[in-house]
C-alpha cells in the first residue's frame, strides 16, 4: 500500500508540476501494489475466519460442559443461563477475531509505515511517532474506568434476563394473580436502569474512542500543515510531502480500528469473568470426561488379565459399565448417612438402614423427610457428607455361577453409576418436541416397536390412545398439552428405556386417577421379578404394596 | 416490510434518531472536508513554491485544525446520540413485547415456546438495537455524504462523477449486495442454528435433572456441542466474507483515487482546473470511502436482522386473550356453566362438550375422574385462562368473555398443579399479592398449610430466599407454599388442583379438612378419598372416548 501511495505521489506530483502527462509505468505499478494488496487482505480474511471458528467453537463448547458439570443442583444455574451463555459466546468471539486481529496490525502497520515515511521526512515521522505511544496510555486509563461499568451491566443482564425469563415461565400463575401490571412496572423499570447505566459506560468508554480518533485527527492535520509549510519555505520536495500526508491516515487506521473494537474487549473481558463463576468446575468438566472415558480404555487392559484367569473380581469398582449393567443388586445399606444439597440445605441427616435387591423398597414419611434426597443420593448426584451407602452386588460368572460383590456407592465413578440405575423423578421435565422425542432422550436410537414396548410395560398405553395423533403428539415446555399425570408416565415409560437394574421412582402414582394407579400397582409388580426398584411414595395404595418399608424422618 | 416497521419504530423516538444521524453525517463530512482541504493546503503550498506565487497562509491552515476538532467532537457526538436513541427504542420495543407477551392467549403462549419467547424479547431486540447504530445510520450517512461529494465532483466536470459514483456504487453497494446474497443462505442457517441451540440448551438445562439420571448426559451434550461446531463453522465463514467485502472496499477507494487523479489530471493539463483544486478533489473522495466501511457487514447481517425483526413482529401480532372490561358488582355468588365445551389446545378433541352446571359460593365442590378427562382443563377455563370453544360461563350475570379478568380474580382464585411462584423471599412472595399485609397474616396462611414451623426454622425466617421455583424446597413443601398463597388471596372461589399430591395422606387428610371446613366455594380436583366428605357436591368425569 505503501508503494501504492508512493507511485501515486510521484505520478501526481509529476502532473501537476511539471503539467505534462505522467509516466504510464507508475500507475501500472500502483495497480498492481493494490492487486497485491487484495491477496494480503484476502490471506488475512482466511486466517481470521479459521480463528473465529476455533474460538467460537470452544468456548462453547466449554461453557456446555462446564454447564453440566454444575448438576442439576447447583443454583448458579437457571434456565435464563441459556441467554447468558449465547451472550458470552457472543462477546468473546469478537474480541478474539476483531481486537486481537487489530491489536496484531497496530503492532506491525504503523511500523511499516513509519520505516517508509521516515525516509523520505523523518521529521514528520518523528512527530507520528512521538504521538503513537499517547494512545495506549490514554485507553488504558479510560479502559480500567468502562471495565469497572461493564461488571455492572453484565449483571444487570443477568438480571433482567433472569426476570423475563421467571415471567415468562409463570403466564398462568401471573394471570391468575394479576401481577401482570407490577411484572410489566418491573420490566420497565429495570430496562430504563439497564439504559440508563449503559448509556453510563457508553460516555466513558467512548472517551478513549474519543482520545483514538483526536490524535489520528490532530496528527493528519499537525502532517498537513507542517508539511505545507516546508514545501513552500524549505523547498521540501512536494512528491514526498504527498506520499506523508497520503500515509498518515494509513498509519492511523488501525489505532482507530482499535478504538473502534475497543468496547469488544471490555465486553469480553467482563464476560470471561462472569464465565469464571461457572467455570471453577473446569477441573471437574475434566475429570468427568476421564471418568466417562476410563471404563472403556484405562480399564480395559486391567479386566482382561482377570478374564483369562477367570479368577476372582475383587471389587465391584472394576466392573466395566455393561458388565454392572447385566448384573443384580442383592443390598443397599445406608450407615449413618447425612446428605447435603449443593445449596447448603440438609436433606436426610444420620439415617441407617438396608434395602432389599430384587423387591420393591418404598421410602415413607412426611414431606421434606428426605425421600427425594435418598434417591438422589442412590444416583449419585449427592455425595454423603458422613456415613457410607454400601452396595452389594451379584455378577453372572462363567459357567453360570453368581458372585456377590461389595463397594460403596461413592467408589464407583459416574459412568458406573449410571448403568446400574435408572430414575423418574418427582416433576419429570418433559422437552419440547413429539412424544417420540421425549421417549427418545432415554434411548436415542430406539424403534417404535421399541417405545410402544416401554410404553406397554409402564402400563401407560391407555395414555397413548388418548392422544389422537399417537407418538407425534408435540408437547409444548413443561409438559404442556397432556394432563400432569400422564406426563408422569411418559417419564416412567423413559426411564425403562434405559435398562438398569435399580429403578427409582419419586412418587410414580401422583396425579393418576385410581384406574391408572391400579395400572401403575401391576407394573410394579412386573418390574420387581428382574429389578431392584426404590420408590418414594405417599399414598397408602403404593406403600401396601411393599415388600420393604423405610420410614424416614420418624422422630 | 421489515424495513417499514423499522421506520414507523424510529418516529416514536424521531427527534433522538434524528440527532443521531445528523451528527454522525457531520462527523464524516467534517472527515471528507479536512482531508479535502488538507490536500489542497499541500498541493497549493507545492504549486506556489514551484511556480512561485504567494499564499494566504493563515487561513486554510486554520481551517485544518478547526475541522480536525469538529471532526473529532462530532464523532463522539455521534456515537452517544445515536446510541442513546438506539436505547431508546428498544427499552420502548422491550417493554411493548413484555405486555404482548402477558396478554398472549393460553394457546399462542403455549405455542411460542417458552425459551423462543425470550430469546425474542432478548437477543432478539439487541439484533435491533445494532440494526440501528451499525446499518440503518451508516447507510443512510454513506449515501448522503456520497450524493455531496458528486455533487461537488460534478461542479467540476461529469467524468469525474462517473469515476467516483462506479467506484463508490461498487465498493458501498455491488459488492455488499453480492456477498449478502452468497451469504444470506448462510446467515438464514446461522441464525435459525442460533435458535435451536439457544432453546436446546435452555431445555437441557431445565431438563438437566431428568437427562442426568437417564445417563444420557454426554449424549446430549454430544449433540449440543455439534450443534455449536456448525454454528463456529457458519460464523467463520460469514467472518471470511465479510474480510473478503472491506478488502474490496479498500481497493475500490484505491482505484477511485486513481481514477480521480488521472482524469483531474488531464482536466488540469487542458487548464481547467488548478493543481490544488485536483489534489483536493481526490483526497476528498478517498475519504469519502471511509463511510462505506460498515455497510458491507450491514449487508450482511441484514438476513439476519430482517428475521429478528419478523420474529419480534409475530410475538407483537400474536393472538390476543379475550378480555372483557365489566366490573362484578359485589360478591361472586355463582358461576354458571351453559353447553360448556373445552378443549385443552386448538387442535386437540374436545374432553367436554356440553357441560351444565351451577357452581355455588356456599358450597364445596370435588371433582374426580380419569387422566386427560378435563378436569384441570375445566378449572382453567372457570378463571379464565383458556376461553371455552362452546358455550359460555356466567360469572353472576355476567358472561365471561365481557367481565375484566382483574375483576374476576378478586373473587376467584386457582392453586396451579404445578406448584408456581415468583421467585424471591417468602415474604417477597406473599406481599406481591397483598401489598402491606401483616406478618400474622402469613403466618396464619403458612400454618394452615403446616409449613410455619418449617420456615421459622429456616435461616432467616420469613426472609429465607426460596430460590427459582422453590428448589429449596422438597416437593411437598413447594406444593404447600403454593396452596398457602391462594388461600391467603382469600377470595370468594378457591379453585385448588389436586392438592393433596406430594403430601402423606394424614397429612392430606388434615390439611384438606382444615381448608373445606373453614371455607365455602371450593372447588378441588383429587384423586384421592380425602376430603371428599366435607364436599357438597362430588362430580366424577369420564373420558370421552372419540
Amino acid at each position: 500500500m505503501v508503494l501504492f501511495y508512493s507511485n501515486c505521489a510521484h505520478g501526481a506530483a509529476h502532473t501537476l508540476l511539471t503539467k505534462t502527462p505522467a509516466d504510464p509505468k507508475l500507475w501500472y505499478s500502483a495497480v498492481l501494489c493494490l492487486l497485491l494488496r487484495l491477496l494480503c487482505h484476502l490471506w488475512l480474511a482466511k486466517l481470521n475466519s479459521a480463528l473465529t471458528y476455533t474460538c467460537e467453537f470452544a468456548v462453547r463448547r466449554d461453557m456446555l460442559q462446564a454447564a453440566a458439570a454444575l448438576g442439576p443442583f447447583s443454583p448458579a444455574l437457571s434456565p435464563s443461563s441459556a441467554a447468558l451463555l449465547n451472550e458470552i459466546a457472543a462477546a468473546i468471539t469478537p474480541y478474539f477475531a476483531a481486537y486481537r486481529h487489530t491489536l496484531r496490525q497496530v503492532m506491525v502497520l504503523p511500523a511499516i509505515v513509519l520505516f517508509f515515511v521516515a525516509q523520505v521526512a523523518p521529521l514528520s515521522a518523528l512527530g507520528l511517532a512521538l504521538m503513537c505511544p499517547l494512545i495506549p496510555l490514554f485507553m488504558i486509563f479510560i479502559g480500567k474506568k468502562a471495565k469497572e461499568l461493564n461488571d455492572r451491566q453484565l449483571l444487570q443482564v443477568r438480571r433482567l434476563s433472569a426476570r423475563f425469563f421467571e415471567a415468562l415461565t409463570k403466564l398462568p400463575f401471573i394471570f391468575i394473580f394479576d401481577l401482570g401490571k407490577r411484572e410489566l412496572k418491573a420490566v420497565q423499570r429495570m430496562s430504563r436502569r439497564w439504559r440508563v447505566q449503559t448509556m453510563q459506560i457508553l460516555y466513558v468508554a467512548f472517551l478513549s474512542a474519543l482520545a483514538l480518533e483526536f490524535f489520528a485527527t490532530v496528527g493528519v492535520a499537525f502532517c498537513a500543515i507542517t508539511l505545507g509549510f516546508a514545501v513552500y519555505e524549505q523547498g521540501f520536495s512536494y512528491a514526498d510531502a504527498l506520499f506523508v500526508l497520503l500515509c498518515a491516515p494509513e498509519f492511523f487506521l488501525p489505532l482507530r480500528r482499535l478504538g473502534q473494537n475497543f468496547h469488544a474487549k471490555q465486553r469480553a473481558v467482563a464476560a470471561a469473568e462472569s464465565l469464571q463463576q461457572l467455570l471453577p468446575t473446569d477441573l471437574s468438566v475434566a475429570t468427568w470426561h476421564d471418568d466417562a472415558n476410563a471404563p472403556a480404555t484405562g480399564l480395559a487392559p486391567t479386566l482382561k488379565p482377570t478374564a483369562q484367569h477367570s479368577s476372582v473380581i475383587n471389587s465391584a469398582v472394576s466392573l466395566s459399565p455393561q458388565q454392572l449393567a447385566a448384573c443384580s443388586i442383592v443390598k443397599l445399606e445406608f450407615t449413618q448417612v447425612t446428605l447435603r444439597y449443593p445449596d447448603g440445605r440438609c436433606g436426610l441427616k444420620n439415617a441407617s438402614f438396608c434395602l432389599c435387591g430384587g423387591q420393591l423398597n418404598v421410602l415413607s414419611g412426611p414431606s421434606g423427610s428426605g425421600k427425594s434426597t435418598v434417591l438422589c443420593a442412590l444416583a449419585g448426584l449427592l455425595t454423603p457428607c458422613t456415613g457410607s451407602i454400601t452396595l452389594t452386588l451379584s455378577v453372572a460368572q462363567p459357567l453360570g455361577r453368581r458372585q456377590e460383590l461389595r463397594c460403596s456407592l461413592s467408589e464407583l465413578n459416574p459412568a458406573q453409576r449410571q448403568a446400574l440405575y435408572t430414575f423418574v423423578p418427582q416433576r419429570p421435565y418433559l422437552f419440547y418436541g413429539t412424544l417420540r422425542d421425549n421417549l427418545r432422550v432415554a434411548c436415542p436410537d430406539a424403534s417404535d416397536e421399541m417405545l410402544l414396548g416401554a410404553l406397554r410395560m409402564a402400563g401407560a398405553t391407555s395414555l397413548l390412545s388418548a392422544l389422537p395423533q399417537g407418538l407425534n403428539t408435540k408437547l409444548a415446555d413443561n409438559h404442556g398439552g397432556i394432563s400432569g399425570g400422564q406426563a408422569r408416565l411418559l417419564a416412567l415409560t423413559r426411564a425403562l428405556l434405559h435398562p438398569a437394574p435399580l429403578i427409582l421412582l419419586d412418587e410414580p402414582s401422583a396425579s393418576l386417577d385410581p384406574s391408572a394407579e391400579r395400572e401403575l400397582a401391576a407394573a410394579l409388580q412386573r418390574l420387581k421379578s428382574g429389578h431392584t426398584l426404590v420408590v418414594a411414595a405417599h399414598r397408602p395404595s403404593l406403600i401396601a404394596l411393599a415388600d420393604t418399608e423405610v420410614t424416614l424422618g420418624a422422630r | 416490510m421489515a424495513l417499514v416497521k423499522f421506520l414507523r419504530l424510529l418516529r416514536t423516538h424521531q427527534q433522538a434518531a434524528l440527532l443521531g444521524l445528523l451528527s454522525s453525517w457531520c462527523a464524516s463530512l467534517a472527515s471528507i472536508g479536512l482531508m479535502a482541504t488538507a490536500g489542497w493546503f499541500l498541493t497549493a503550498m507545492g504549486a506556489a513554491s514551484a511556480f512561485g506565487i504567494l499564499l494566504n497562509l493563515f487561513v486554510p491552515s486554520a481551517l485544518i485544525r478547526l475541522l480536525a476538532i469538529l471532526r473529532t467532537a462530532l464523532r463522539y457526538a455521534d456515537r452517544l446520540l445515536s446510541h442513546q436513541a438506539a436505547f431508546l427504542i428498544m427499552e420502548k420495543l422491550r417493554t411493548t413485547l413484555f405486555s404482548a407477551a402477558l396478554q398472549l392467549d393460553h394457546y399462542a403462549q403455549l405455542r411460542f415456546a417458552q425459551a423462543d419467547l425470550e430469546r425474542r424479547l432478548h437477543s432478539d431486540i439487541e439484533k435491533l438495537e445494532l440494526a440501528f447504530i451499525r446499518q440503518f445510520e451508516p447507510s443512510v450517512c454513506a449515501f448522503l455524504s456520497g450524493a455531496l461529494v458528486s455533487a461537488v465532483l460534478a461542479y467540476f466536470s461529469l467524468s469525474l462523477v462517473l469515476c467516483f459514483a462506479l467506484c463508490y456504487a461498487a465498493a458501498g453497494v455491488l459488492f455488499p449486495a453480492l456477498a449478502a446474497i452468497w451469504g444470506q443462505q448462510l446467515n438464514l442457517q446461522l441464525s435459525r442454528a442460533e435458535t435451536r441451540l439457544h432453546n436446546q440448551t435452555a431445555d437441557f438445562i431445565r431438563g438437566l435433572f431428568d437427562v442426568t439420571v437417564l445417563g444420557m448426559l454426554p449424549h446430549r451434550l454430544a449433540l449440543l456441542t455439534d450443534l455449536a461446531a456448525d454454528i463456529a463453522r457458519l460464523r467463520a465463514r460469514l467472518t471470511f466474507l465479510e474480510g473478503l467485502t472491506s478488502a474490496l472496499l479498500i481497493v475500490m477507494s484505491a482505484l477511485c483515487f486513481l481514477g480521480i487523479i488521472l482524469t483531474a489530471g488531464d482536466l488540469y493539463l487542458s487548464a481547467n482546473i488548478s493543481a490544488a483544486q485536483t489534489m483536493m478533489l481526490a483526497i476528498g473522495a478517498l475519504a469519502c470511502f471511509e463511510g462505506l466501511q460498515p455497510l458491507s457487514a450491514a449487508l450482511l447481517s441484514l438476513p439476519e436482522t430482517a428475521q429478528a425483526a419478523a420474529r419480534i413482529d409475530e410475538l407483537a401480532q400474536g393472538a390476543k386473550r379475550q378480555q372483557g372490561t365489566q366490573q362484578l358488582a359485589g360478591r361472586l355468588k355463582r358461576i354458571t356453566c351453559q353447553q360448556l365445551c373445552l378443549q385443552p389446545d386448538a387442535t386437540s378433541a374436545p374432553l367436554l362438550t356440553d357441560f351444565n352446571f351451577t357452581f355455588r359460593a356456599e358450597c364445596n365442590y370435588a371433582i374426580q375422574g380419569p387422566l386427560g378427562s378435563g378436569k384441570s382443563t375445566l378449572l382453567h377455563a372457570l378463571c379464565g385462562l383458556i376461553p371455552p370453544q362452546g358455550g359460555t360461563i356466567v360469572y353472576n350475570d355476567i358472561a365471561g368473555q365481557e367481565l375484566s379478568p382483574e375483576s374476576l380474580h378478586r373473587e376467584l382464585t386457582l392453586c396451579l398443579q404445578e406448584p408456581c411462584f415468583i421467585s424471591g423471599s417468602v415474604r417477597e412472595m406473599f406481599t406481591i399479592i397483598k401489598p402491606g399485609c401483616s406478618e400474622d397474616a402469613i403466618k396464619s396462611a403458612l400454618s394452615e398449610v403446616e409449613l410455619l414451623d418449617f420456615i421459622l426454622g429456616l435461616d432467616g425466617s420469613l426472609d429465607a430466599y426460596v430460590g427459582r421455583e422453590g428448589q429449596s424446597l422438597s416437593g411437598g413443601q413447594a406444593r404447600r407454599l403454593a396452596l398457602a398463597l391462594a388461600l391467603f388471596k382469600a377470595t370468594t372461589f378457591l379453585l385448588l388442583d389436586e392438592p393433596g399430591e406430594g403430601l402423606d395422606a394424614a397429612q392430606e387428610e388434615r390439611i384438606l379438612t382444615r381448608i373445606l371446613n373453614s371455607r365455602r366455594g371450593v372447588i378441588m380436583v383429587s384423586h384421592r378419598a380425602a376430603g371428599l366428605n366435607l364436599c357438597d357436591n362430588v362430580l366424577r368425569f369420564e373420558r370421552l372416548e372419540s
